[in-house]
């Protein structure tokens, strides 16, 4: 038996290949009358500031990567190819607002602040959560694909009770829209006009499925708009057209708008994670063609285009991703396992009694092993 | 000095294959540079440098399985006994660290504006031919018209996504279970007959065994993973067959006197006929050349690296006898010898498995005639030796029974014609028939 998904209607699919884009392959400053009215502000050295941040996201992908195959890490999801859609989102955020990202959000968590050994802690199997949540406002990352979108969804809403003008953004793929708990995000946040901003990063694949086998042949950044939910498409290899989507986005929330989608039309170029083999299911022509697309380059180009001298910029960026990544080796090199009973820390917010009884029954357990081997 | 061992690299696998080693010892690498391709249960990857420093040894050749946790790789590396990095900001000691102005989290202005304006165009590109696409607050519109875009794979492919056959599978109770897993009664084959299409004990039993002819059915067929040496063999052949024209020619050679000559001495047969190979290869150098089509260039050596091919239980390897044409028969004996008996072993270096540039295959061994051989990679000439047969033969004006051999050249035609094969192989039977004349030669 087989189950055949017909080939999308091309005339339907239209705009599939020309989300909003500000700064082209080349360099090029495109002129784009909605996004350009947010990013009045951005100078060559606020170019090259997003610049430096994508440099360091990608090393420190790169590295922990490496990390992975030398037997220090035991999993990573690479984002190689997302550090735009990343970078340009994440900076359109203030510190106060919150994120509920996937796994594979490392570029929010280095931009928020996210301690390096305890993100490397994560990626060794010896941490659940790794940073402390409440101290950069970005929640653990989701395995649970999609689940992080009602959590988003949910801050948003005590955030408006509460009165406050924080804004939640949740990160999700392009897979997590086929789930539930996206959909009924997407409800809940229309309904009660939370201020959350939904960012699709649209890589093409969720694992081995490219996107057209879940999308119907319709831009995902169609469906919010059946839930009345006003939605962008954007290139999500142009730093720039995501910092000013997002801008939008959160200027739409905190002035009580409610929610926005953004669907970053970008491209995971590395496996799923380090477990897995994408030739499997996919040409490597397809990847060649994304890599002309690099969102780094692109910036590049675009600082020689006015003038900038790259030589100084590229050797900054690079003391700073070499810096990042000698310390995330170190930390992931050296972290220690932790002790079992740190299974009971962090189940509830207060201990409980019943809790404090099964920590205490392991600890003697645990101490009787020790008397039996003298 | 610094073990690597191979770590699990996939989740929970237990041993890796090495596809190819990308360094030899006593190369210096760097930190995550590509030292190899390694082949787990799920995918082949690259594994890069652990360490900054130099081969000192590579523990497994390449095709071979290597156990996680097993040594793969020993450094050495220069700080060795220096304490590892804290993982905080000292650890940033780079020599370029120090012209670092202490950037801010945010980083300062680092960029040198310059006083053009940047240059604006119309978005988005021209290249891409747009359908026009309204965004935000509201509904995105999809206009009509004739879209240009880049056809992807699954435009083109409609999705199709292979099912699991349908229908139940059977069920049997746990101890029904065992007993059928007793008698190696496969469940799926048995018609059950309780509710629900339970498998009960009673429908076990006029199944009867696996021993009997009904109870398993042999499979159709059976496939298993092609791993190691069947590998790199399957690979250096298809490349070889499909890159290079073959042509063969062969020759019926009475070899009585040879082989006399190798019962009376300690000269091996094999070692004889090699000799007869490698004076007549003086007379054709061509049969040694190498042809690279990339650059359109002929590569000729100065010596004759003659390859042994050599069958053993992992496989078949072509080891090489380096420098063959100066040594003489004994010594080809021993060297012969030896080459056989490390290849059985797996001892062979990777610049004897990789240095010949002809080779000789004693198909004759498994009693045949002989057989059009496929070149080895890069080489232009393979010489199979058939069996030796008793046959009647015209000696002397008479027939007579003689020890008779088939001698096959396979040559790549870009190298060597008919004319130069049949000559170098007219030369190898002239000696094999008279090996007096190899004084002469
Ligand atoms: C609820 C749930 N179902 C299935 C999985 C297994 N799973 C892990 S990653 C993944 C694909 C997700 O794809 P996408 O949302 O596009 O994110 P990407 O990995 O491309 O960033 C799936 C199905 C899971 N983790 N959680
Ligand atoms: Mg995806």
């Amino acid at each position: 038996m087989s189950i055949t998904v017909p080939a999308p209607d091309p005339a339907l699919a239209a705009g599939l290949d020309c989300p909003l884009r500000v700064l082209d392959l080349d360099g090029t400053r495109l002129h784009d009358p909605l996004l350009d009215a947010h990013l009045g502000d951005i100078d060559e050295s606020a170019l090259a500031d997003l610049y430096l941040d994508m440099v360091r996201v990608r090393r420190l992908d790169t590295e922990a990567f490496a990390l992975t195959r030398q037997g220090h890490l035991v999993l990573w999801p690479p984002l190689l190819g997302q550090e735009a859609a990343q970078v340009g989102a994440a900076r359109s955020l203030e510190q106060r607002d919150w994120v509920f990202g996937s796994y594979r959000e490392h570029g929010f968590a280095l931009l928020r602040g996210a301690d390096m050994a305890e993100f490397a802690r994560i990626w060794k199997a010896y941490a659940h959560g790794g940073w402390d949540p409440h101290e950069i406002n970005m929640a653990p990352s989701q395995i649970i694909i999609g689940a992080q979108s009602l959590h988003g969804v949910g801050y948003a809403m005590a955030a408006k009770m509460d009165g406050s003008d924080e804004v939640a953004l949740t990160a999700f793929g392009d897979g997590a829209t086929s789930e539930g708990d996206v959909n009924e995000a997407l409800v809940w946040a229309s309904a009660f006009q939370a201020p959350v901003v939904f960012l699709c990063q649209n890589n093409q694949y969720a694992i081995s499925e490219p996107v057209a086998v879940q999308s119907g042949g319709l831009p995902l950044a169609l469906r919010p708009t059946g839930f009345g939910i006003p939605s962008m498409r954007v290139d999500g290899n142009d730093v720039l057209a995501m910092l000013a989507a997002g801008r939008i986005a959160v200027e739409r929330a905190r002035s009580g708008g409610g929610p926005t989608f953004i669907e970053a039309v970008t491209y995971r170029r590395g496996p799923h994670t380090t477990t897995d083999d994408p030739k499997r299911y996919r040409d490597e022509a397809e990847v060649e063609a994304w890599v002309a697309k690099d969102p780094i380059d692109r910036v590049e180009r675009a600082l020689e285009r006015m003038g900038v001298d790259m030589d100084p910029v590229r050797a900054e960026a690079k003391v700073r991703a070499d810096r990042l990544a000698k310390e995330f080796r170190a930390a992931a090199e050296h972290a220690e396992p932790p002790a079992a009973e740190e299974i009971f820390d962090n189940v509830y917010a207060q201990p409980s009694r019943r809790l404090e009884r099964q920590r205490a029954e392991h600890l003697a357990f645990v101490a009787s092993l020790a008397e039996e081997s003298k | 000095m610094k073990t690597f061992l191979l770590p699990d690299l996939g989740e929970g696998l237990t041993d890796s294959e090495i596809v190819a080693w990308r360094v030899k010892e006593g190369d210096a690498v760097e930190l995550n540079q590509p030292l190899a391709d390694i082949e787990t249960a799920k995918a082949v990857v690259e594994l890069p440098s652990p360490y900054e420093g130099t081969i000192a040894k590579l523990h497994a050749a390449e095709g071979e399985t290597v156990d996680v946790g097993a040594p793969l790789i020993d450094f050495d590396v220069a700080d060795d006994d220096a304490p590892a990095p804290s993982g905080s900001d000292e650890s940033a000691t780079d020599a370029s660290a120090h012209d670092d102005p202490a950037p801010s989290p945010e980083g300062g202005p680092v960029a040198t504006p310059a006083d053009t304006v940047a240059e604006v165009r119309d978005a988005p590109a021209p290249e891409e031919k747009p359908e026009k696409v309204s965004v935000l607050v509201g509904h995105i519109t999809v206009h009509g018209g004739k879209p240009t875009r880049k056809r992807r794979a699954w435009d083109v492919e409609p999705f199709t996504r292979q099912e699991r056959p349908s229908g139940r599978p059977n069920r049997a109770m746990p101890p029904v279970r065992k007993l059928a897993k007793e008698r190696g009664i496969d469940l799926q084959s048995v018609r059950p007959s309780g509710r629900d299409g339970l498998v009960t004990r009673a429908d076990l039993e006029t199944a009867g065994t696996a021993s009997g002819p009904q109870a398993q059915p042999q499979p159709a067929s059976t496939r298993e993973k092609v791993t190691g040496l069947r590998k790199h063999t399957a690979a250096a052949m298809t490349q070889s067959a499909l890159t290079v024209p073959h042509a063969a020619t062969f020759h019926q050679v009475d070899v009585t006197e040879t082989l006399a000559l190798a019962r009376s001495g300690d000269a091996s047969f094999l070692a004889l006929a090699s000799r007869a190979i490698l004076l007549a290869a003086k007379r054709w150098p061509d049969v040694t050349a190498a042809f690279h089509a990339d650059t359109m260039e002929l590569e000729r050596f100065a010596h004759i690296n003659l390859g042994i091919a050599v069958s053993t239980d992992r496989g078949l390897v072509v080891a090489s006898i380096d420098e063959a044409e100066s040594m003489d028969a004994l010594e080809l004996t021993a060297a012969i010898k030896d080459r056989a008996t490390r290849a059985r072993e797996g001892s062979l270096t990777m610049a004897e498995l990789t240095s010949s540039n002809i080779t000789i295959s004693n198909v004759g061994v498994f009693g045949v005639d002989g057989g059009i051989p496929i070149l080895n990679p890069g080489e232009s000439a393979i010489i199979a030796l058939g069996a030796v047969r008793r046959m009647p033969w015209e000696h002397e004006g008479e027939i007579v029974l003689r020890d008779v051999c088939t001698v096959t050249v396979s040559f790549d035609h870009r190298v060597l014609d008919g004319r130069e094969a049949a000559g170098f192989l007219a030369d190898i039977a002239a000696v094999l028939e008279r090996p007096a004349l190899a004084l002469a030669r």
